[in-house]
């Protein structure tokens, strides 16, 4: 706010333009922020020269963050017009009220935008992915954004100056006391740095998942981009690894990639004869650190049950944490019946649904809690399900 | 000095052989090509198939000191470059006030002098001036992390480190650098490329047999012939963890050890312990086709 203030003394106040140009670079740090601060910008100026009506209206046509993974799968149907701003309209408190004197207008503007959307969105979130219009595919995708993605956190081995900590650092504390000719007056502490875990994805794109493949590979795809790297694995009769493909930031384009470097999509199931490939070839390259494994599937499987198991188990002991997301489980009265699912149950640390924007929202939460204690294990014993 | 590098691939392959080293061609050329043009050598490989036994057969066959750093997760630029003997320093300080007054000049520059410095391996493979040049082995890079790899290129890129307090030290002979890795994380790109790539895999019959009969002084040829047969069948099988070579070395030294002339299905099952080191797969293996196993090794074993 001061740098705000004291780069408009030196800018001056005469020319608009300059203003925002010195706003910009002063209250904008990322280029995510860019765009939402334009418009917030524009949008006081406008409130400010043409009176309160325009206040209330709610803020049109919000452009896409620059940085985000361009979503060019492209609205289908039009729809609703008053639908189109529900996506990005909530905009970065951070920018949005950091201006030298935000009048009362730009605020009531923001909360009319707010509560005109929020009973739109609160039914997107709990409607199921297969239930859905093509316009609500559009918007609940355009709602799943990075920012809210995060991971929880292992300690490394690694030694960082950190004051408050357990550890002694003989070597700073030595040292500093050099230059005192000896006489230690200052204790240094280490603590471990921590890093980011690493997330590795395997997505079930076989026939019975067709409904919900195309959406979970955008969520994996957003995901990705969110948290920089993630292993990404598809399966259906075969695994394939698909973390190059993500790497584009077009949607669109990453996953028609996949699509063609996958020759059995929406085919038959084996998630046995899959694992056993990942737990042979990849697992010791990507599971090296305490990572956490997400299996996005219905557990229909036309393989060997016993290998399945077998292969889970194996899983679960290289894994830090085994999550597995399951469409089905979102749906009234599913109980995991088939053999499949059945048989992998007891080696899942966490069984989650995934048919709706909510448990994609919840699985974020949880994701970001998993921290350095161990989850609490039962031996072969099935965790319970979380039905909704 | 005497660099002694060989001027060509067969005279490595000549030398790795007198260095009971056996070695494919494709290898021998990637290592003829590190020693020529400077570059360090990166070998990749599964477990136990003979990478760090490369850089000491270089290190005994040219003459050089082998320096080794292993690596682990949090490596970093005091355990691997140097470090001050600060407990070492704080007494000589004391000393020296107890002493008489002592001249500060003359003291700082005693204190942060060679004696109190602890050269760790990185700057004893760089710092030649007392010895041989030296082989510089640095193992399992894979399990140091990101930090200690960018670190790592900034002191291979020159060939010399810097103290502050005491000057720059350069090696007259450019050490020979040998990275390895099991492959259990990605190594960066910016790193491999300033080195010559080699994976390393599993020897075919006729190589191991000639490692084990150098390894395992005493087996009979034949032994260790079927011995290499049979590991060969265990490797084509889906495990979890293949045999490698060491194992295979092992092995033998058991037969040996047993006393056991012939490989049979008994033989088989009561080592395989040598051989298969996870339970699923001991398990997998004693699914009662062991007879077969041995057959088909034998067979193998005479068709070579």
């Amino acid at each position: 706010m001061v740098l705000l203030a004291s780069a408009l003394e030196c800018v001056g106040l005469e020319r608009r333009d300059d203003v925002k140009a010195a706003a910009r670079s002063t209250l904008v740090r990322t280029k995510d922020e860019l765009d939402r601060f334009d418009i917030a910008f524009d949008a006081f100026w406008r409130a400010r020269v043409s009176g309160a009506d325009d206040a209330t209206a709610p803020i049109h046509g919000v452009p896409r963050d620059r940085d985000d993974p361009v979503d060019r799968e492209g609205p289908s149907e039009s729809g609703d017009p008053t639908q189109a701003p529900t996506a990005g309209a909530p905009l970065d408190p951070r920018t949005a009220d950091g201006g030298a004197a935000r009048p009362a207008s730009l605020n009531a503007a923001k909360d009319a935008d707010r509560s005109f959307t929020f009973s739109a969105d609160e039914g997107l979130y709990a409607k199921d992915f297969a239930e859905m219009t093509s316009a609500e595919l559009d918007a609940a995708r355009r709602l799943a954004q990075p920012g809210v993605w995060d991971l929880g956190r292992r300690r490394t081995r690694r030694m960082v100056a950190r004051a408050g900590a357990d550890a002694f650092d003989a070597r700073r504390t030595l040292r500093s006391s050099l230059r005192r000719g000896g006489e230690v007056v200052e204790l240094y502490r280490l603590g471990r740095k921590t890093k980011r875990r690493d997330l590795v994805l395997l997505c079930d794109i076989s026939g019975s998942m067709d409904r919900y493949s195309r959406l979970l590979l955008h969520f994996v795809h957003t995901v990705r981009h969110a948290l920089g790297s993630v292993e990404a694995f598809v399966f259906g009769t075969r695994l394939t690894r698909v973390t190059h493909q993500l790497h584009h930031r077009d949607t669109r384009l990453a996953l028609d990639e996949i699509a063609s470097s996958v020759a059995d999509w929406a085919g038959g199931t084996r998630i046995g004869d899959s694992l056993f490939h990942f737990n042979r070839t990849w697992a010791r390259r990507v599971l090296g650190r305490g990572a956490i494994v997400i299996i996005i599937s219905d557990g229909w499987d036309r393989g060997d049950v016993r290998l399945l198991a077998k292969e889970m188990r194996r899983l679960q002991r290289s894994a830090y944490r085994l999550i597995w997301l399951n469409p089905l489980l979102g749906s009234a009265g599913y109980r995991p019946q088939t053999i499949g699912m059945r048989a992998a149950l007891p080696y899942v640390d966490d069984f989650l649904p995934a048919n709706n924007l909510r448990s994609l929202v919840e699985l974020a939460e949880l994701l970001q809690t998993v921290d350095h204690r161990r989850p609490l294990r039962r031996q072969g014993v099935p965790p319970v399900a979380l039905a909704r | 000095m005497n660099p002694k590098i060989p001027a060509s691939v067969d005279d490595v392959e000549a030398l790795l052989r007198r260095g009971e080293y056996v070695a494919d061609r494709p290898l021998a050329v990637t290592i003829f090509l590190a020693l020529s043009l400077s570059k360090p050598l990166f070998l990749e490989g599964e477990a136990g198939v003979g990478k760090t036994e490369v850089a000491k057969v270089l290190a005994r066959m040219l003459d050089r000191r082998l320096i080794r750093l292993q690596c682990y997760e949090g490596l970093d630029a005091n355990h691997a470059l140097y470090e001050w003997n600060y407990a070492k320093q704080i007494l000589h300080i004391r000393l020296a006030e107890s002493a008489s007054v002592a001249e500060r000049a003359a003291l700082e520059q005693e204190i942060f002098g060679p004696a109190f410095l602890v050269k760790r391996p990185l700057l004893q493979a760089i710092d030649d001036s007392g010895g041989p040049p030296a082989v510089l082995l640095i193992d399992e890079i894979d399990r140091a992390d990101e930090e200690f790899e960018a670190f790592l290129l900034e002191v291979l890129s020159d060939n010399q480190v810097t103290v502050p307090e005491l000057g720059t030290f350069k090696a007259t002979v450019p050490p020979i650098v040998v990275l390895t890795s099991n492959r259990t994380r990605e190594v960066h790109d910016a790193l491999k490329r300033r080195c010559l790539y080699q994976w390393i895999d599993y020897p075919d019959i006729e190589r191991e047999s000639a490692i084990v009969a150098s390894k395992v002084p005493g087996i009979e040829a034949r032994l260790a012939r079927l011995a290499c047969a049979f590991v060969a069948g265990l490797r084509a099988e889906p495990l979890y963890k293949h045999p490698g070579v060491a194992e295979t070395i092992d092995w033998a030294a058991a037969l040996v050890a047993l006393g056991a002339q012939e490989i049979d299905e008994r033989v088989a099952v009561e080592t395989i312990g040598c051989l298969l080191k996870y339970q699923e797969d001991v398990k997998k293996v004693a699914d009662g086709a062991m007879g077969m196993r041995v057959a088909r090794a034998r067979q193998a074993a005479i068709g070579t």
